[in-house]
């Protein structure tokens, strides 16, 4: 009873006090819908038994300013390797999810990049993290940029990856 | 953020009243031949016929409803120190009583109004004077005698004026879109005909107040023009202008807000002076109401969660479009490659 309250006053907390607004280094915006948020939310490593989390992000890009909006997340599929520090996230499922929505959309939505959680107050991503971000900047996507976000206990950060380097992106006030 | 650009074009182009429709050119035609045939004989001056109103200036818009109106004027070629003002306006009475069941002298007009809602309004104007002016016919049968006169008027001035307003072509055309804008938010939030802005008080706020707001791409050289700014930047100003007057309401003196806002052209009348404090008050809240939703949708990033909150201020003609359509288009489905991740040390 008092975890499921405490769980949900920290979601509280992110939904309504942090907009979920990126900048960009070139003033672009990057800005994950609260229907995305709330997906990735739900797998917050809380307690002591939660398993890493991920997912694909997809989201588009819009024609009147070339911001970006996630707008769907991917959740864990059946053969997704979860654990305490690891995810690992295969293709099974996550590709016929992103062809649902792509064929909804009439092909106005993109892969946008990688979201995963981290049992940690404020996410550092990992040398794991981090290799494996640059061998997907490297798979050329059609953005030529990605979204990678980690969630942690206390803190949801975003990290922004084009061909030559990662950033770690600051919040729009 | 969000410029909502292509859902502004979208509703100017559904609100704007592009030409006047056959039905509405042919009402014209038909009363004008009517006022020729069936002027008393006393009348005997000429007379020149032009279009007037918000048409002729390029600020018109749809009305919401089928209350389309036609501004007729006729500048009788005659002085104003020879006729009184509704002596006139009873010949022009007199010609058209009967052509449908509703003929009414109202104060600056004659107004014929059709079963199917649209009404034609005939003004009458002494256009022969010793000073050079122009004179509009005022006043009704039963209505105050100091109402009854001939007002300095220059309808025709007015129309170049606003036509011709700013020297750039589409500096003018931002102009007339956020007046054109601004004419329907004043149709869709005011629902009682009384205490309402009128359309051409609207038009001379934007006139005077309005900064055109757009952005030079210094790359490509390529001009945007920014109408949820502009809609910002003149409502901004509208609502500093209202100025705080000592009066009494209901039996006790307070601060009422009262907003005056004068004609482009001679004798520039204060075009606001009808409403009453509290209808000045209900605009001034209405105004403000308008440019925290026009803040908020500037602050979206989603232009379809801003364009939800312009409908709410602009009516059912602003698009809300379905969230694909603002995306671009992706040349191929992407393919998903699998991916690893850790929070221990790799």
């Amino acid at each position: 009873m008092n975890i499921a309250l405490f769980v949900q006053k920290k979601e509280g907390i992110c939904i309504n006090n942090q907009k979920e607004l990126f900048i960009l280094p070139n003033n672009r915006i990057l800005y994950i819908r609260p229907e995305a948020i709330e997906k990735i939310n739900h797998y917050r490593q809380i307690r002591w038994t939660d398993t890493e989390a991920g997912g694909i992000l997809i989201g588009r890009v819009l024609m009147e300013d070339g911001n970006y909006i996630v707008d769907d997340v991917t959740e864990p599929m059946p053969t997704d390797k979860r654990s305490r520090t690891r995810f690992s996230r295969k293709q099974e499922g996550h590709q016929e999810y992103f062809n649902d929505v792509w064929k909804r959309e009439n092909g106005r939505c993109f892969y946008l990049g990688e979201w995963h959680t981290h049992p940690e107050s404020v996410p550092v991503p990992s040398s794991i993290d981090r290799k494996d971000w640059s061998r997907l900047l490297n798979l050329g996507y059609e953005t030529g940029c990605l979204f990678f976000i980690i969630l942690g206990i206390d803190e949801l950060k975003v990290w922004y990856g084009t061909e030559d380097k990662i950033i770690e992106l600051k919040r729009r006030n | 953020m969000a410029l909502c650009k292509k859902q502004f074009q979208d509703f100017h182009d559904t609100i704007k009243l592009k030409e006047e429709n056959e039905v509405l050119s042919s009402k014209r035609d038909i009363i004008v031949k009517r006022i020729k045939d069936k002027l008393p004989e006393e009348a005997a001056y000429s007379f020149d016929i032009f279009n007037q109103g918000s048409y002729a200036m390029h600020t018109g818009i749809k009305p919401l409803g089928s209350d389309y109106d036609i501004d007729v004027g006729l500048y009788f070629d005659m002085s104003k120190d020879d006729v009184d003002p509704l002596t006139a306006k009873n010949w022009i009475y007199k010609a058209l009583d009967g052509h449908t069941s509703d003929v009414k002298i109202k104060n600056p007009c004659v107004t014929v109004t059709y079963a199917e809602g649209y009404h034609v309004d005939v003004t009458v104007y002494a256009a022969n004077n010793s000073d050079g002016k122009v004179y509009l016919a005022k006043g009704k049968p039963n209505g105050k005698v100091e109402d009854k006169k001939w007002d300095e008027s220059n309808p025709k001035d007015l129309i170049t004026e606003i036509r011709e307003h700013l020297p750039d072509k589409d500096d003018r055309r931002q102009f007339r879109r956020i007046v054109r804008y601004l004419k329907r938010w004043k149709d869709v939030k005011f629902s009682s005909v009384n205490g309402k802005p009128t359309g051409i008080a609207l038009t001379s706020c934007v006139y005077h107040w309005l900064d055109i707001q757009k952005e030079t791409d210094t790359f490509t050289g390529k001009t945007t023009y920014k109408d949820l700014e502009a809609l910002i930047n003149v409502v901004s100003k509208i609502i500093s202008n209202f100025q705080q007057e000592y009066v009494e309401i209901d039996g006790e003196y307070k601060f009422m807000p009262r907003l005056k806002v004068r004609l482009p052209v001679e004798p520039k009348p204060e075009l606001l002076e009808t409403m009453t404090y509290k209808q000045m008050k209900t605009f001034k809240e209405k105004l403000e109401t308008l440019l925290e939703a026009l803040e908020d949708a500037k602050a979206k990033a989603d232009p379809t969660d801003a364009a939800e909150l312009l409908k709410k201020q602009f009516g059912d003609d602003f698009p809300v479009p379905e969230k694909s359509t603002t995306g671009k288009k992706a040349m191929a489905a992407a393919v998903i490659s699998s991916s690893e991740s850790a929070s221990e040390k790799g």
